[in-house]
């Protein structure tokens, strides 16, 4: 077995483990099963704190090194962050919904992890508006490190202001108020989301090199048709010499229409299942939160899996 | 100076402006509700400005009306009565926290819209309850 086909495995194991767990304990007292909801909401939330943690460890370790492999690192769990982020935000108002009887308030940890996720989106879109590779890195490794701030903001503003939001569970000042069968759940739940990180990071990663090797081998290219006088892109300033960009390969127009018919019908189907919230059992809303948080991340690991193939098909066409 | 550095040192300033305000200026402002004994201390009562009130729901005072429930609501010290017009959420019941918007009248909340706030803890339905150092069939006693 290849390393990357076992860290796929264990992970589906893991969360095949996981999911029995949340879904085979019994009912919490005041909840009932609306508690469920907690088994993918918490360790969503982890792995976005997770992944912005490793991306400033990536983006330090490049300022240090100048190391491109870092960059990679770095942008590649900013990209899973955001999606986790995302997910925690959603499923949390799945939650909301189903307990405050809200699916969004004013309250401080709300406001402040959706300033994070526009924050790590910031950070994704200053990488593609960036054509230099070295300034691009160096860029977005300082916002990498500024962006850090934001999760102890995001963690302790359930302490430092009063919110409608619960306390921490995990690091509560009192410990844990929870009983055995959840704390098993969410342990499971947070030890199988973080192998899935391991998973997600790997292609993600993988992806990244394909992206590096693609510019690498366009620029070899240009040099070759202008000849010694031009260097490489790479280097900070090379863009006075005036390289012209190559325009991206045509994308297959088949693919973009299957992908947005998919995401019409994503969309379409939480709409229909949120507007008939009021009549959703129990049971209903963690079948809801489930099947989101399930349907998201076989989404995004099917649409690496695709950006994988496309890039590879490219760096193949070049070479 | 490289033209980005003349960028970053004005953003980074900002954004140490607006965390100190936040963090510092902005900390007690910036509760989400108000407990029953600051609304009877501070609110003007009468003039009719929303606010919302949280607070627990105090046991065997929930009474069902024509359009809504009446409770009370206690942070331990104070208690105030709720007439409350609207569906209570599905959560909604005795001992459990709720914040409800609405108007202070001096002796009564009026509100019409209710949240319900659970707190950190998870206990399993036979009232197992959780003690530091306890082990799993001891915590189900």
């Amino acid at each position: 077995m290849t390393r990357s086909r076992f860290f796929e495995f264990a992970a589906v194991a893991a969360v095949a483990a996981a999911l029995a767990v949340a879904l085979g304990i019994g009912e919490e007292r005041t909840m009932g099963n609306l508690a469920r909801v907690l088994f993918v909401h918490v360790p969503s939330a982890w792995l976005a704190y997770l992944s912005f943690v490793v991306t400033l460890v990536g983006s330090g370790l490049y300022l240090r090194t100048k190391d491109l492999r870092w960059d990679r690192f770095a942008a590649s769990s900013a990209e899973v962050g955001v999606f986790f982020t995302t997910l925690a935000i959603a499923l949390g108002m799945i939650w909301g919904r189903s307990t405050w009887g809200v699916w969004w308030t004013w309250d401080a940890r709300l406001v402040l992890t959706a300033v994070m996720l526009f924050v790590y989106l910031g950070y994704l879109a200053l990488r593609r508006s960036i054509p230099d590779r070295l300034a691009r890195a160096r860029r977005s490794a300082w916002l990498g490190i500024l962006g850090i701030v934001q999760i102890p903001l995001v963690h302790f503003s359930v302490v430092w202001w009063r919110t409608l939001h619960q306390q921490a569970t995990i690091f509560n000042t009192e410990g844990m108020q929870m009983d055995w069968p959840f704390r098993s759940a969410l342990f499971a739940g947070l030890a199988a989301y973080t192998l899935v990180y391991v998973v997600l990071m790997r292609r993600r990663i993988e992806l990244a090199r394909l992206e590096d090797r693609f510019e690498d081998l366009v620029a070899a290219e240009e040099r070759e048709v202008a000849g010694e006088a031009v260097t490489a892109p790479r280097y900070e300033g090379s863009t006075e010499l005036e390289i012209e960009e190559t325009p991206p390969p045509a994308r297959s127009r088949r693919a973009v229409v299957l992908a947005l018919a998919i995401a019409a019908f994503l969309v379409a189907a939480v709409a229909v299942v949120s507007s008939q919230a009021t009549s959703l059992s129990r049971w209903g809303w963690v079948a809801y939160a489930y099947t989101v948080a399930y349907v998201a991340m076989l989404t995004y690991v099917a649409w690496l899996a695709w950006r994988i193939t496309v890039t590879r098909r490219r760096v193949e066409e070049v070479s | 100076m490289r033209r980005y550095a003349r960028f970053v040192i004005p953003a980074l300033g900002l954004v140490a402006v607006l965390l100190g305000f936040l963090l510092f200026n902005l900390k007690d402002s910036l509760v989400f509700f108000r407990t029953p004994t600051e609304v009877v201390q501070e609110a003007q009562a009468g003039d009719g400005d929303r606010m919302r009130l949280g607070g627990q729901v105090v046991a065997g005072t929930i009474d069902e009306t024509t359009d809504g429930v009446a409770f009370d609501v206690s942070d331990g010290t104070t208690t105030i009565a709720v007439i409350h017009t609207g569906a209570p959420q599905q959560l909604f019941q005795e001992g459990i926290g709720v914040v409800i918007t609405g108007t202070w009248d001096g002796t009564m909340f009026h509100s019409d819209e209710m949240m319900v706030k659970h707190d950190e803890q998870y206990r399993t339905e036979d009232g197992g309850e959780y003690h530091p150092g306890d082990y799993p069939d001891s915590a189900t006693g």
